[in-house]
């Protein structure tokens, strides 16, 4: 069994064996869906120009493309939680006196995250999928299933970059708290998950813009409800639910080429997080 | 004479204008029950952080065996916290065989010496129970099992007994006591309690980052604690004049007198001048309690 991969297992198994923990970074996954089902179900009953079973595609699909990515963004905090609690009781210095290098120590943490990330995410995207089957009849085609699991499994590469970076500026509970919560619920609004981007003022819309999130949530709802179904709605009824062509400073941006980007900034902040983590040990 | 395991030379660490450790050398020798003590703030953890490899000292350099790299003396020693570093959530057996998985290489290996420790160490009844439900003192045996998996040359141990009840402060020496005769492993101990270092080996005494005494328990009893004797006698006024025409250092307490004799011989001669007006007397021994006090404290005067 080699090093790496044993504390992988210990920190994978040390999260999802704390229920509070798990609990609380499907919160905001829990509530997004809530207010779906409470609130925005209904806009979605009367969809002009698609017949019931379009409408169930449609209403899975926008609903889960902001529940997913939001998802690699709070279940990577929570996953993280394990390094932060390491630090503060100082639990990470039974590993540090041991003959495991920092780098191997880091990467350890780094791929229990992802690893957590992706299969939960998977597992959401998987039983969504399910759902919408057995309810309306509409299954995904297998293309479609793992073309969506690869754009999850960059999405949570990039959720995992970014999020690591903010832990190592991170030292106690108390503040991860903070920081889970604040990121969770400002990404979410921000990147047009909680409410329509078209209802943000102009100033948000461009910072949106600029933030990874927006856009994969744009691309993941385009991706699962289908360009056959975008294209028999009217186009001021999509743009009203907030499914909108998203420029980068005011380019159109070719989807791969905007994700290109996206992969390299994220390989230069883990870069910088690795090194950040690897500082805080001798 | 055992030969040298550790032996540290001017070791200096600052934090801002903070000197916590202060041109620090000694040398300890395997087998050794070796006592690092000092009051808060000496510089006692910080010399373990750096004996640990947890932190880099800026000057000076220590050496286990005669190496200095950084992965030899990680795959040579163990370390008990202060602090439970078990995962609460992890049973003891994963805990355990988590840890020995970064030490030893196979499946087998690693299995083959957690049914040693398991025997050692006595923790077959509550080996799949997760740590978070474990007492004070089952949890302290488990770290001492985890940090013996390697097999270490040398044992750190930070205030180990901190926080637990007598109970369980004698089960922990009791495992100690064993290692070392079994194994002959060296200790290198830190502790706030002194009576625990009466059976150390050596006894090294940091203030403010400097060593202010060394040597055995009995040379720092011998230098800094003096054994005294306690008196009731038949006739107080008698005595006391006794006392103060002999010009003998006294406190009386009650219906005794605590007398403070130059050395033993002057003690037994003022027992032997006195046995007929003595109603009772006890010797009170110099403790490791009294060369703290006196180190230290004479240390802030």
């Amino acid at each position: 069994m080699s090093e790496l991969m044993t504390l992988t297992k210990r920190h994978i198994k040390t999260f999802l064996r704390d229920k509070v923990s798990v609990f609380f970074s499907f919160l905001s996954i829990i509530i997004l869906l809530a207010i779906y089902l409470l609130f925005l179900g209904k806009v979605f009953s009367a969809i002009p120009g698609i017949d019931a079973a379009q409408q169930g595609r449609f209403t899975i699909g926008y609903i889960m493309g902001g529940v997913l990515v939001v998802g690699t963004l709070t279940l990577s905090l929570g996953v993280l939680g394990v390094y932060v609690t390491d630090l503060e009781s100082k639990k990470i210095n039974g590993f540090l006196v041991t003959p495991v290098s920092r780098q191997k120590l880091t990467l350890s943490y780094y791929i229990a995250t992802v690893v957590v990330t992706l299969v939960l995410t998977i597992i959401m995207f998987l039983l969504a999928s399910l759902y919408l089957g057995l309810n309306s009849g509409v299954w995904f085609n297998l293309m479609l299933v793992l073309q969506a699991i690869a754009v999850l499994t960059l999405f949570c590469f990039i959720s995992v970059s970014l999020n690591m970076v903010i832990m190592t500026f991170v030292k106690s509970s108390n503040a991860f708290g903070t920081v889970s919560s604040l990121v969770g619920t400002l990404i979410g609004f921000i990147s047009g998950i909680y409410i329509p981007l078209t209802m943000l003022d102009d100033f948000t819309q461009t910072i949106a813009s600029i933030l990874p999130f927006s856009h994969m949530t744009m691309y993941l709802k385009k991706l699962l409800i289908g360009n056959d179904i975008l294209s028999k709605i009217p186009a001021k009824d999509i743009e009203g639910m907030g499914i909108v062509n998203l420029k980068l400073f005011g380019l159109e941006i070719n989807d791969y080429l905007l994700f290109a980007i996206f992969t390299v900034i994220s390989i230069g902040i883990l870069t910088i997080s690795f090194y950040r983590m690897n500082k805080k040990a001798r | 004479m055992n030969e040298i395991i550790l032996k540290v030379e001017n070791l200096t660490k600052k934090f801002g204008t903070l000197t916590a450790v202060n041109n620090v050398s000694f040398e300890v020798r395997k087998g050794q029950f070796f006592a690092f003590l000092g009051p808060n703030g000496a510089g006692k953890s910080t010399t373990i952080k750096i004996l640990t490899t947890l932190l880099q000292q800026d000057k000076g350099n220590f050496y286990l065996n005669n190496q200095n790299d950084d992965i030899y003396i990680r795959k040579n020693i163990g370390v008990v916290f202060q602090e439970n570093v078990l995962d609460g959530f992890l049973t003891v057996k994963e805990n355990l065989l988590y840890r020995g998985a970064l030490f030893l290489k196979t499946r087998e290996e690693i299995i083959k010496r957690y049914n040693e420790l398991k025997v050692q160490f006595e923790f077959e009844s509550f080996e799949n129970k997760q740590c978070r439900f474990l007492s004070g003192g089952q949890a302290r045996r488990v770290e001492i099992a985890k940090a013996f998996f390697g097999n270490p040359e040398i044992l750190f141990l930070d205030e180990p007994t901190t926080g637990l009840d007598p109970e369980s402060r004698k089960m922990v020496w009791q495992i100690l006591d064993e290692l070392r005769k079994q194994k002959n492993t060296t200790i290198f101990l830190t502790t706030h309690y002194m009576e625990e270092t009466n059976d150390a080996d050596y006894v090294v005494i940091i203030n403010k980052g400097k060593i202010v005494a060394n040597g055995s328990p009995y040379e720092l009893k011998e230098t800094f604690a003096k054994d005294v004797f306690k008196v009731v006698p038949n006739n107080k006024a008698e005595y006391a004049n006794y006392l103060k025409a002999k010009n003998i250092t006294h406190k009386k307490i009650a219906d005794s007198y605590v007398v403070y004799g130059k050395d033993n011989r002057e003690c037994l001669d003022i027992l032997i001048e006195n046995k007929e007006n003595i109603k009772q007397f006890e010797l009170i021994k110099g403790t490791m309690d009294d060369v703290f006090i006196h180190v230290v404290e004479g240390g802030k005067k």
